[in-house]
Order: structure tokens, then sequence, then C-alpha cells
């Protein structure tokens, strides 16, 4: 077969290619221009509608795209259909997150007044809005109309609480019973906490429940002492868990150097006051070495497999020799990242260097 | 690679056309180069399947070091879903199936770039080749999600399975230019938009995603390897990046992959079941569109995975009621499926149990998707072995489903010979069986809480994490067996015909095997590839 | 239109004529392009909303880019462009020497890019002005700048990689029209570099005033 001319197919004339280059130029002078006057948030406006001037017109006759197929025309169009729902819908990520609820006891609680007064005597605008919260946070496991039979509720096991049935509640069918249970939710079903509600939506939505089934029991004092509400105070404070900004928390998450010192810092937090350095050193060491190099210098429980002695670091014989590897803490990184190569001493090269920095120090103290 | 040993003697056609290695691997032929892909993701599909094992092994009792310590656990999770994800699931179909049947399919004699399709394999291969590198040097422990800030620092060799999975990319990229200008440029005169088949449609949708995503995930991988290289910081935290945008980045790609995984078995399904039903496919055009309805939902949902990761509550919410979207077109599929079905003269051959499984499984998978994108349950559910079992149904229920199918559909046309029906029966059923003990379990302890990726559990979950693992091991038996039959096939399978399953589109109407150039004169055609009438129920005898 | 004409391509079995292959082709790369656009478009999407989070840190960053350097090279990258479509005009119509003319000015027109980039780049490291952890500059006040420099390397450099890529591929094809192979019967792969190296161009027509322009 031989060779047919592409002869449909459009060629850019000279005059016209010099036209739009000449035009792309000074198109590029405005731009420059405009920059130097300050028209506030225009300034990008104005960029980049010049930018897309400047590139439709490469596009359209530099590409040929004018007097392409309109299969291609539309291909390309496709790409920034696609880039603008990427950018759309990761912005409303990014320019509207709040503030983060957060578990833990290192950042100082904050506590949240009612803004209602009495909001444990159920009114019919109470009610009302309980509805409404209702269908938000309910709905989905508790059905429409409360009979427990929302679109999840096949998954679960207990079934979510019919509301309409008066028996089996867990905690009780009094209002206090029932704000208790949102706060805390039913572990270990799958009812969970709301305490991330405030306290007044959590008491509309106990006297919305409520209202589904007329017979409701009331509150003793009692009852109100259990929940620590004084019935004949007009409002009451409730501990609330501490919320921090999307920026502190990336903070806190940036100074935890790696995954493992985050975990070995709570433990730590959480059951001994000791100095930090050391309190790594001694958590790794017990994760990593104890198996070998044991915990009193008589070796770990591996020795006999190994049969080669394990140096014992944590000296308590004073016959015991100190490894050459205890010089200083180089020498030790060096060996406890890459291993001793005909020794059996594997490498740990996934420790970091603040939790070598303790591994050593441990060791050192515990020698002394 | 060269089944010499199986090619019917006699006529010329694709195996027998050229002889040696090199004809093999310097091909430009695209059965050959699917058939190249078919058999390096089985090998992969091997490779994943026995880190599987070796997870299902490890969870056989509680409490951790029954076979290996909790870091080599993480790795071995990372390596099952990495090369799952990237070596199997996503080239499978397109790249393998995809590749032999479409140009047969349009009536064509190629794809629109036969070069560009050999280097699409070569350069998978490499990537596949970087991302086993590093199995034997420290391996990788992040998941197969390369989350950051953890991807930064582990001092495992993450590198390379990064830059293993963004050489890949560029396969998938490049597949998918080419399936998009084949559909467009190289169907067989007559063959109009609404007379394609729809395996052709699936694919074509399947491209647009491959083409429109991935570069994305290949940016994204750049980026994430400048992070360990040059310390941009734009995804670390430390120095003022923002950790949750890089699961954007990597969720606008690796959500629309899931679409890359089904949509193929989707097209795969929809070829089937008509013919196995001897009926005209009901709601060819419904069936078609939601296809792209598919594939458009798949760009704007990927906030599903990232409820609990600190995205605003806006975010949480207006991807929480996109993601209620996608069950609309995959409903359209399911029920045009059925509808084919219904007063069918429905034959129960391999092919067609297969794709009663997926019917079944994905159905499962699907609908507890649609639980997880309910906000208020997903919260609670996140990282359970619930989401597990959710999409193992979808991609192991679905896409394996239909891989299979569609190998069972196709072998004779690819091998020239059949495989025995009876083994196949046996096969299908040791698989399905196996799933569901595997993975139906799955579906409670998420439930109960029990937390995905940890190489150990409460005692409490014992039991059914002793069925998990021994179903397992029941899939690993009906993949070993599946194989062992296909191998038979090839070697000694009776002869099968050019149309042994009485179909109608356009791969059945040249012989099995095909000759080189696919149909000896370019086929015209005159009608749409699902017309069976009434009468017209009999499928060959010997298959009955 | 048949020209006498040296060379006759034979176009592959599975087109029907030279046209309907010229045509598969330039599908093609248009899909190439696309993939393209949401390569860099992940990093405009980054600088998008790094730039709504931090406007001031962008507008006080910015001032550290010379400006006139960045407009020196749109000229100089817009020129190459128009250098480029004339070639392929020329090619189209048979003009041999002009095209070979006019892509050895676009290949030294992008030499010059790269040697003005050349220039910023080492200004820039001399100032500390590097990406995220190798930050070292302490006259910029505003905290997380180091965001700013690490965008604009990444910007810059993936462009920069696409320029280099494609002067490699214009020496190609002008060793190809030397050779006289490109004539008004077949001139596909001067058309698809072509269209490659206008977007290119069209990918630093937006970076210009996004990082050198910040309002």
């Amino acid at each position: 077969m031989g060779s047919t001319s592409q002869k449909h197919h459009h060629i850019l004339p000279t005059k016209t290619a010099l036209t739009i280059g000449a035009l792309l130029l000074v198109l590029t002078a405005i731009t420059v221009w405009i920059a130097h006057i300050d028209l506030g948030p225009f300034n990008f406006v104005i960029a980049t509608a010049v930018a897309t001037l400047k590139a439709s017109l490469v596009a359209l006759y530099f590409m040929n795209l004018k007097y392409e197929s309109s299969e291609n025309r539309m291909i390309f169009i496709t790409s920034f259909l696609f880039l603008a729902i990427f950018i759309v819908l990761t912005a409303t990520d990014l320019f509207f997150r709040q503030e983060v609820s957060v578990h833990g006891t290192f950042i100082a609680e904050g506590s949240s007044q009612s803004k209602l007064k009495k909001p444990w005597v159920s009114t019919p605008e109470l009610v009302a809005h309980g509805k409404e919260i209702y269908a938000i946070q309910c709905v989905a496991c508790h059905g429409l109309e409360g009979k427990g039979n929302g679109p999840a509720a096949a998954a679960l096991n207990p079934a979510p609480r019919n509301f309409e049935a008066v028996d089996g509640w867990k905690n009780g069918r009094k209002p206090t019973m029932v704000f208790k249970t949102l706060k805390e939710g039913l572990p270990p079903s799958s009812m969970a906490s709301y305490a991330t509600l405030p306290a007044d939506d959590r008491w509309a939505l106990t006297h919305y429940v409520l209202s589904l089934h007329p017979q409701v029991e009331v509150d003793s004092p009692a009852d109100f002492a259990r929940v620590g509400i004084d019935p004949n105070q007009e409002s009451v404070q409730e501990k609330e868990d501490p919320k921090i900004s999307i920026e502190l928390a990336m903070s806190q998450l940036a100074h935890a150097e790696s995954g493992m010192e985050r975990g070995a810092h709570l433990y730590h937090s959480r059951f001994e006051q000791v100095q930090e350095g050391p309190f790594i050193g001694k958590y790794l060491y017990q994760k990593h070495c104890l198996e070998c190099h044991g915990d009193h210098g008589k070796g770990g429980i591996k020795v006999s497999v190994l049969g080669v002695y394990p140096v014992a670091f944590v000296a308590t014989h004073p016959l015991n020799q100190q490894s050459p590897s205890m010089n200083s803490q180089e020498v030790f990184n060096q060996a406890v990242i890459r291993g001793i190569p005909g020794n059996l001493m594997p490498g740990y090269g996934n420790l970091s260097s603040s939790e070598l920095k303790g591994l050593y120090q441990y060791l050192k103290a515990e020698n002394e | 690679m060269s089944n010499n040993s199986a090619v019917v003697q006699g006529e010329d056609h694709y195996l027998n056309h050229s002889r040696g290695l090199m004809s093999w691997l310097g091909t430009l032929d695209h059965k050959r180069i699917g058939l190249m892909y078919l058999f390096s993701v089985l090998l992969f599909f091997l490779m994943g399947g026995v880190f599987a094992l070796l997870i299902r092994l490890e969870l056989f009792k509680w409490g951790g070091h029954n076979l290996v310590d909790a870091n080599t656990y993480n790795k071995f999770f990372t390596y099952h879903g990495a090369i799952m994800v990237f070596l199997v699931v996503i080239p499978a179909i397109p790249a393998a199936l995809g590749n032999f049947i479409l140009p047969i399919m349009l009536g064509a004699k190629d794809v629109a770039f036969p070069r560009l399709n050999l280097a699409s394999y070569y350069i998978f291969m490499t990537g596949a080749l970087f991302a086993v590198l590093a199995l034997f040097l420290r391996g990788a422990d992040t998941g197969w999600t390369f989350y950051t800030p953890y991807s930064i620092r582990t001092n495992t060799t993450v590198l390379l399975v990064l830059f293993g999975a963004f050489i890949a990319g560029f396969s998938s990229i490049l597949t998918g230019l080419n399936f998009i200008v084949t559909i467009h440029k190289l169907r067989a005169p007559g063959l109009t938009w609404m007379r394609l088949p729809l395996f052709c449609w699936a694919l074509y949708a399947t491209s647009i995603i491959q083409v429109l995503a991935t570069p994305v995930l290949a940016i994204t991988l750049v980026l994430l390897c400048m992070e360990r290289i040059l310390q941009i910081g734009i995804f670390d935290p430390k120095l003022g990046g923002d950790p949750i945008l890089f699961q954007h980045f990597f969720w606008f790609y690796s959500h629309p992959a899931v679409y890359i995984m089904i949509l193929p078995a989707m097209g795969i399904i929809s070829e089937i079941i008509p013919v196995f039903s001897r009926k005209p496919i009901f709601g060819y055009k419904a069936i078609a569109y939601s296809s792209f309805g598919i594939a458009l939902i798949a760009f704007i949902v990927w906030g599903h995975h990232m409820f609990v990761s600190g995205q605003s509550e806006l975010a949480n919410f207006v991807f929480s009621l996109l993601t209620m979207f996608v069950a609309v077109p995959t409903g359209v599929k399911v029920f045009s499926w059925v509808g084919t079905m219904y007063r069918g003269s429905i034959h129960f051959n391999a092919p067609m149990l297969y794709a009663f499984g997926f019917l079944e499984l994905f159905t499962m998978g699907g609908l507890t998707g649609v639980f997880l994108a309910t906000l208020a349950i997903d919260v609670h559910l996140t990282n359970t072995y619930f989401v597990v079992a959710h999409f193992h149904y979808v991609m192991v229920g679905g896409t394996l489903m239909g891989l299979l199918a569609g190998l069972h559909y196709w072998f004779p046309k690819m091998f020239g010979r059949m495989y025995s029906e009876t083994a196949a029966k046996i096969g299908f059923w040791l698989i399905v069986i196996g799933f569901n003990v595997t993975f139906f379990p799955q579906f409670i302890l998420g439930a109960q809480g029990m937390p995905r990726r940890y190489w150990s559990y409460l005692p409490e979950f014992t039991f059914l994490n002793r069925i998990s693992t021994l179903g397992s091991g029941l899939i690993g038996v009906g993949f070993i067996y599946t194989a062992y039959y296909f191998y038979r096939g090839m070697r000694s399978g009776a002869k099968a015909d050019a149309n042994p399953w009485n179909a109608q589109t356009l791969e059945w109407k040249t012989s099995s095997p095909p000759p080189h150039e696919n149909f000896h004169e370019t086929p015209v055609v005159t009608q749409w590839p699902y017309e069976y009438l009434p009468e017209d129920t009999s499928m060959p005898a010997n298959l009955r | 239109m048949l020209q006498e004409e040296t060379v006759i391509h034979h176009h592959a079995h599975h087109f029907t004529s030279a046209n309907h292959e010229f045509e598969a082709a330039k599908q093609g790369m248009w899909i190439f392009l696309v993939t393209e656009v949401l390569m860099f478009g992940g990093l405009f999407v980054a600088y998008g909303l790094f730039r709504g989070l931090y406007p001031e840190m962008f507008h006080e960053a910015h001032q550290h880019l010379a400006v006139h350097m960045g407009a020196l090279n749109t000229v100089v990258l817009i020129t190459s462009s128009l250098t480029m479509a004339l070639s392929v005009s020329s090619a189209q119509k048979g003009h041999k020497v002009s095209s070979v003319r006019y892509l050895v000015l676009t290949l030294i027109l992008a030499c010059c890019f790269l040697g003005v980039k050349y220039f910023e780049y080492s200004h820039k490291f001399h100032d500390g002005l590097l990406p995220g952890g190798f930050f070292t500059n302490t006259e910029i006040k505003s905290p997380k700048a180091s965001l700013f420099f690490s965008l604009y390397f990444m910007m810059t450099g993936l462009h920069g990689i696409h320029v280099l890529i494609g002067m490699g591929v214009i020496s190609w094809i002008l060793r190809r029209t030397l050779r006289g192979e490109f004539g008004p019967s077949y001139y596909t792969p001067i058309e698809l570099v072509g269209l490659y190296w206008h977007f290119v161009d069209l990918v630093w027509i937006y970076l210009f005033p996004l990082l050198y322009l910040v309002g």
C-alpha cells in the first residue's frame, strides 16, 4: 500500500503563527505590568485569567485544537474537568477543618456551660430539637421511626434499641439514665458515646427518644445525684473533652519523631515517672534485647540456642566484661544498627537516633 | 511461556506462527503480549497468595509470635497488599484478558500502538522487579497505602517499592491510552458504538480512569520519594506540611483504582450472562452507560477512606453523600444481569458458575460498602476486619471471580483446547466455599471490634480466626487445583471449535486459536452481538 | 498536492491508510497530554491549597524569586513555541530547509531557558532557599516558607525535566528531518513532538504568574 497525502489536515499559516506569537508576548508584558499594581485579590484573578487566555491561544492555534476533531477537543478538556474535581473536593477538607476533640490528659480539659435553663425538664421545643438531631445522628441504626430498624441495623448484634418498646432498656427509661447512656455509650454493644454533642443536645435527644413511647418514668433526686446534677439549679456545668486545633494536632504529630517513640512516650506518661531518655531505653531493651542478653547479666532465654554468650550489658556481677561497643554512643549505634557480623548479633535498622540514645543511656545508667 | 506443545498441529495460528523464546519476548502481537501479562500476573498472584496464607497462619493462634514477630508481620501484609493491588488486580483483566480479547472483539488486527503495548509490558515488569527487589533488602512495612509521616520515617526500603509502583503506573497509563485509541479508531466496518460488545464498553470506561487517575498516583509517589530524598515537607507535619493532604492525593488515584479493578470484571459478566442464558442482554444501553456513571463517580468519592483521618466534617459529609451514589449505576448493572437471566435457558457451565459467584459475592461486598459509606457507622467500623472483609468481597469476589469467569470463557479461544468441565466445577466450589469461609467470619470479627493490621488479637476472637485461616487454606487448594486442570487442558484438552459456546461476539467468528492477524479477512458487522432468538437455546451437545 | 517525493511512508498493517494511522497517533498524543495535565495537576492542587492556607507566607516568599528572570524565560519559551509551530508547518508544506532552521532555533531557545534556570537555581542554593528540611534562609520571617520553595523546586524541576526530554525528542526529529524522512505526506512524529513542546510551554505559562507574581 502506498501513501496518500494527509490532505484534510489544517496547516497553520505563517502569518497567523507570527500574530499569535506577538499577542502572547504582549500578554506576558501585561501580566508583569499588572502584578506591580496592588489590586488585592484581583491580582490573582487577573493573572490567572491572562494565563488562561495565553494558554488557550497556544492550544487553539499552535496546537491546532481549533481545527482538531471534536473527539480530541473533548479529550483535552476532560483533563481540566477532573483537575477541577480534584481541587474542589480536596478544598472541602483543607479550608473547612474545625477543632478536634481529643481524649487524653496532656491538654487542659475544658468545660461547657449548658445554655438552656433546666434542660432535664422536657418541653415541646426540646423534643422538636431532639428530633432534628436524631435525624442526623441516630437514624442510620435506630431507624426513622425509632423502631431500631435503620439501614445499618441488620449488621448489628445486639440489634439497636426499639424506642417504641418499653422493656429491656439497659440503663432504664428515666431521663437521667438515657442521658447517661448517650454520654457513655453501652459498651460492648455498638451504641457509642455521644459525649461530643453538647449537653443540651443530648438532653433534647433524651426527651425526643422518650417521647416515642408515652410511658415515662420520673427521676428521683438520687438519680440526679448519680449523674451529678442538682435539679434545683438553673443549669449545670459539665466537663467536656478538650478541643485542639488541627495545627496543634499536626505539631504534636511532628514532635513524635517516629511512631515507636510516640508509643513509648504514652506508655511512659501513663505508668512510670522516669526520665524520658533512659525510660525509652528500658522499654526498648525489654522489647528487643532481653531475649538474648538477659535481665541480670546471665544471658537470656535464647543463650542455649545461640551457643555464643551474648554480652551482658546490665552488669550485676563484677567479673562481667564490658562490651567494646559500649565505649561511645557512635560505636554503640553502629553495632546496633548494623549488627555484629559473625557474632549472631542482628541489626536493628529501624531504631531512630533518639531511641538509640535512650537505649545507650539506659545501659550506661544500669552499669553504674 | 511458549506453549508450543499445546499447539494444535496443522493450520497456522498465533501460537505457532513463529517459534522460539525471542519470538515471544520481542512480539508485537497483542495476543502474545496478553498471554505474557497473564502468566506474569499469575506469578505475582502466587506470591501475593503466599503472603496472604502467611498472614492467616500467623493469626491462627492468638497472642502473636506464632510464625513471625510483629515487624515481619507488618511487612507481610504490606507485601500482600502492594503485590495484589499493583501487580495483580489492576493489570489482571485489562492488561491480560483485555489485551488478548479487545482487538479481536473489535475486528481489528492489533491494538493501535503495538510497540507501545510491548513497552507497557516491560515497564510493568521493571516496576515489579523494583518492588520485588525490596523484598530481599529490608522490605517495606507501611501497608500498601504508604501513609505519611510513617512512610517518610521508616527505615525499611519503602523507596524501592514506591519507585516500583511509580513505574508500574506508567504501564497502566499506556495500556489505557492504547485501548482508548484502539476503540476509537480500529473498530471493524459496521461495528457502531451501539453494537459494541459490553466488555469493550467496560474496558473503555476502565481506560478512561487509568488515563485520568494514574498520573496523580505518579506525582504522589514522586513527591513521597522526594520527601524521603529531599525532605520537601509537603506531606510532613514536622516541616509544616500536611499528612492528610497525602491521603487526598493517594486516594484520588486509589479509589478510582478500585473501579479499574471491578469494571472490566463487570464487562466479562455482561458477556457471559447472555451467552449462557441464551437471551439478549437486558438493558444494553443502561449497562454501557452505567460503566461511565461508575467511572465518573469513582472520582468524587475518595474521601470516604478518610472519615476518621482528621479531614473536615464538611468533607466527611460531602463524601459520605456522594459515595451513596455509587450504588445507583452498580444496581443498574446487577438488575440488568438478573433481568437477562429471567426466563432464560440457563446453562451451568463453568463461566456461568463464576458469573453467579460474582453476582453473589460482589453484591455482598457492595452492600456492606453502603454500610461503610454511612458516616456514623464507618466511624466505628474503620480499621476493623469488617473493612477487610468488605473489600475482599469486592476485589476477590468481584475482580477475581470475573477474571476466572473470563479465563474459563475464553480459554478455548486462547489455547484452542477445552479444560475439563467437571474439574472446573469442583474448582469453582472449592474456591467459592473457601472464600466465604475465610471472609464471612471477618465481617463478624470486625463488627465485634477486631482491628485490622495487628499481628495478634484478643483470645475471644480465636474461634472465628481459626475458621478464617482454614478457609484460606481451602482457597489455596482451589487455586492450585484450578492451575492444574488449566495446565492439563492446555496440554491435552479436547480440541475446541471456533465457537464452542455458540456466542455472537466477533472473537468467536475466527478460528481457535486465532490466526496471527486475528482474522483471515476483515469482518463486517451487521448486527448487535446479543441477538439470541427464543428458539436458539442450543449449546453444542458436548457442553450441555 | 502530491509533489515529487523522495520518501514514501508505509503505514502499519492494522491501519487502513496513512491518514488513519496519523489520526490514531495524534489522538494517542492528546491522551498522553491529558495524563501530563493530571500529573502536573497534582502539583498545582498542592500549590493552590497551600496558597489558600498561607497567603502571607506565599507573598513574602515569592519576593525572593527574580521576576525579570522568570519573565525572560517566559519570552524565551513562547518564542520557542512559535518556532516549533513554524517548523511543523514548514514540514507539512515540504520546506525541509526552513523546518530544520526552525528546529535548531527551538533547540537553542530551550538551551537558553535551561541556562536562565541554572542561574536562578544556583542563586537560590546560595541564599539557602531550598526545599523543606534543607531550608536555611533567615531573611524570610513567615513560618513554613520552606513549603513555598519545596513547591517551587518541584514544579519548576518537573517542568525542567520535561524541557530536557523535549530537547531530546527535538534532536531526534531534527535528525530524521535532515535525513529527509518528512514531507507533506508523512509528518506524524514532528507534529506530535510539536504538540508536546507546546504543552511544555503551556505549563510554564501558568507557572510564571503563580510562582513569580503572587499578588
